[in-house]
């Protein structure tokens, strides 16, 4: 009886697996697919093309995107993350008039879909002169409620005692959350961090909005540009392309997975 | 309330509807626009700066930035930055939030569909004073020049203009006894169905008819034609008259009765895999048929749309250029000097080959390059079928989100048992309610 158990529970091991790696597997193995042959249905490729990725390199300007989608990624996470941290501090830890008003009025802005925000948004940073700037992409960005949230509900587990000795022994709040509450919650900052850098990586519709020059222009954004809705598209350099631009992600998160697992339920439950 | 007041709040009903209602805040009132954010390179310095926004990808990017350049190179006064902003859809909503920021590029890409919205936001500027010796309104196309004409004036200059076409296996159908030319009517493909579904492909038995899921209602406007009916007189729906409910029948039954047709996520790429012997696409989608026919060792035909009863119907699609009402006056002129560049025969025709889009104008036909271009037959096809061509029943063009609401029924009737007279009569009032938003301002710009 055991036995079946665990022939059942690996079964649904490599069901998953399977459903998690093939399209993986398929964007891998269509990149290196001669153009002609993509719509054939195949498992293996005949041979490794590597034209596919020249051409797909070659049909936009990915170098200087791939420096912005970096620039952009990292200055956006860093700067999202210090505000989470801060922000959810004063949350958890802090009494000000209104608290309860001001974070109920944070979860709702949770509620309000992103495409709703895109034209004030757009206002703004065209009344401030930052279309097609860095800090017209980043910037409007940076206030993450989701991390604040996800800190916050992290930051309130943490057993006050700790936090109260700290207060006795003269500390001041900055100090309390540099030496006390931030290595206590290692895992949740990582995760944060790392929902933030894929969400930057992966955004499309803000910085093809708010930028206009090919020179400004993220990763996301190329992608589109060697497609076409009616014309030819030339689909090796597609899936290629699409290769080089999701390998950053998949390293990052390679890196920080262990931290992410024990981040995603460390504040499950309050305890 | 007077009569200046009410076509401001009309104008904004209409705006509102289009999701655009930021346009409205600032109609009629005359603070002073910038060209939006660009880069002109060194060399370039000392010209005049004109931002052309448009949605091309792929190899159709590539020869219009080889256009731009040689355009750039050709003169000494003019510096035309081409920038890329997404789809046609994307483009336009970005455009309406552009125009509110008072930042607008100068001449902007826009669909058959998307400029009808942005003239009656009353953001575009009409062509008729820039025209002058060198190039004449007559030299494009009619067809192309009547469908952007309103009330007597040009809004929008035709540039990748498309039209369906009948694309087939041209071995299948030579294996199966077939006509190598195509059917000519759709009753003639009906009784074609079975020897074409006794062959075999790498696939198993084909399908006769792959149904497109993007653009159903552009494709099944040439059946509506053909069966004597229109989706539209003007902003008056007609989905709840005969011929159009007869012309929905006939594909329905195709489907469900014949078994010979289907909803298809991606036509082309099932002819190529083997799954289907037919597809209706675009002009512009031959290159990738090409392709798929190489990877699939057979022949592809493309013929013009199948008649019924001999009445043949072909719409028009693609996008023309228009230039913003709100772009200074000496960017405007030289964004027309790069126009008339695109309309030389020679660019035009250069276009037409690297991108499969029509040629706009006229004397495009007889150059080298096209000539030598449609040596392929299937070439030929969208060329000669072009003279054919009308522009679609109003409805689908100016009505906000009326062409997706179509789409989405039409696919629903292509993959359920749903009744036509039905999903018809409801998508009549549907339509017509659409059509009541806007028929105030439709009236003020178009009667």
């Amino acid at each position: 009886m055991k036995t079946v158990g665990t022939g059942l529970k690996y079964l649904g091991l490599i069901v998953v697996l399977v459903l998690a790696a093939v399209p993986i597997y398929w964007l891998l193995s269509t990149s290196v697919t001669s153009p002609e042959k993509i719509f054939q249905f195949q498992w293996f490729p005949d041979g490794l093309n590597w034209q596919n990725y020249i051409d797909g390199w070659k049909s936009a300007p990915f170098g200087a995107m791939y420096k912005n989608s970096i620039i952009v990624t990292l200055a956006g996470a860093l700067i999202q993350i210090c505000v989470a941290i801060l922000s959810s501090y004063a949350f958890a830890f802090l009494d000000f008039p209104g608290k309860r008003i001001v974070f109920l009025i944070f979860l709702g802005a949770m509620m309000v879909p992103g495409t709703v925000v895109l034209m004030p948004n757009f206002l703004t940073i065209a009344a401030l002169g930052w279309v097609n700037t860095y800090a017209g992409i980043v910037i409007p960005g940076v206030g993450s409620v989701f991390a604040m949230f996800l800190l916050r509900q992290h930051m309130l587990t943490l057993s006050s005692e700790v936090t109260d000795a700290a207060k006795v022994d003269g500390a001041n709040h900055l100090r309390i959350l540099w030496h006390v509450v931030l290595p206590m919650s290692r895992p949740m900052v990582v995760t944060v961090i790392v929902v933030a850098l894929v969400e930057k990586w992966n955004d499309f519709v803000w910085p093809l909005v708010s930028t206009s020059t090919d020179s400004m222009r993220t990763l996301p954004v190329g992608l589109l540009m060697i497609k076409d809705a009616q014309g030819f598209t030339n689909w090796g350099a597609v899936m290629a392309s699409s290769v080089f631009i999701v390998v950053p992600v998949l390293i990052v998160f390679f890196i920080a997975q262990r931290q992410i697992i024990a981040g995603l339920t460390a504040g499950a439950t309050k305890g | 309330m007077n009569s200046n007041a009410r076509a401001a709040l009309s104008r904004r009903t209409l705006l509102g509807a289009l999701g655009l209602t930021g346009v409205a805040a600032m109609s009629g009132c005359a603070g002073s626009f910038q060209q939006t954010a660009g880069t002109v390179p060194g060399k370039y310095a000392k010209r005049q700066h004109v931002v052309f926004w448009h949605s091309f990808g792929g190899t159709p990017l590539a020869v219009l930035t080889e256009l731009v350049a040689k355009f750039n190179a050709s003169q000494s006064d003019i510096y035309v930055e081409a920038q890329f902003q997404g789809s046609y859809e994307m483009t336009m909503q970005k455009l309406a939030t552009a125009i509110v920021a008072k930042q607008v590029p100068d001449i902007c890409v826009l669909s058959e569909i998307t400029w009808r919205k942005i003239h009656l936001a009353d953001a575009l500027e009409p062509y008729n004073d820039f025209f002058d010796g060198d190039v004449q309104p007559d030299q494009f196309i009619d067809q192309f020049i009547d469908e952007g004409t309103v009330q007597g004036k040009l809004w929008w200059l035709p540039f990748a203009r498309s039209t369906p076409i009948f694309y087939y296996n041209k071995t299948l159908f030579e294996k199966a006894g077939l006509s190598a030319d195509g059917p000519e009517s759709w009753e003639q493909l009906q009784e074609w169905a079975p020897a074409i579904m006794r062959q075999k492909t790498a696939a198993g038995r084909p399908k006769v008819l792959a149904l497109g899921s993007t653009y159903a209602s552009w494709y099944l406007q040439s059946n509506i034609w053909t069966w004597g009916g229109h989706y539209s007189n003007g902003l008056d729906v007609k989905f709840d008259t005969k011929p159009v409910q007869a012309a929905g029948q006939w594909m329905v039954d195709f489907v469900r009765k014949h078994q010979a047709a289907y909803l298809s996520q991606k036509p082309d790429q099932d002819m190529g895999s083997g799954i289907t012997a037919c597809y209706l696409s675009s002009t512009g989608g031959l290159t990738q048929a090409g392709l798929n026919a190489k990877g699939g060792h057979y022949q592809v035909g493309t013929a013009f749309l199948p008649q019924h009863d001999g009445n043949f119907g072909c719409p028009t699609g693609g996008s023309g250029i228009g230039v913003l009402k709100y772009a200074a006056k000496s960017r405007k002129e030289a964004a027309w000097q790069f126009l008339k560049f695109l309309a030389q025969p020679k660019n035009s025709a250069h276009w037409t080959v690297g991108t499969g889009y029509l040629p706009v104008v006229k004397a495009a036909q007889q150059e080298p390059e096209l000539i030598k271009a449609t040596k392929d037959k299937n070439y030929l096809t969208a060329l000669k079928q072009l003279p054919k061509t009308q522009p679609q029943d109003l409805i689908r063009l100016i009505v906000s989100s009326a062409g997706d609401t179509m789409d989405e029924q039409l696919t629903k009737l292509y993959s359920s048992n749903a009744s036509v007279p039905d999903v018809f009569d409801r998508l009549d009032k549907k339509l017509g309610s659409l059509a009541d938003l806007i028929r105030e301002t439709y009236d003020s710009h178009y009667k």
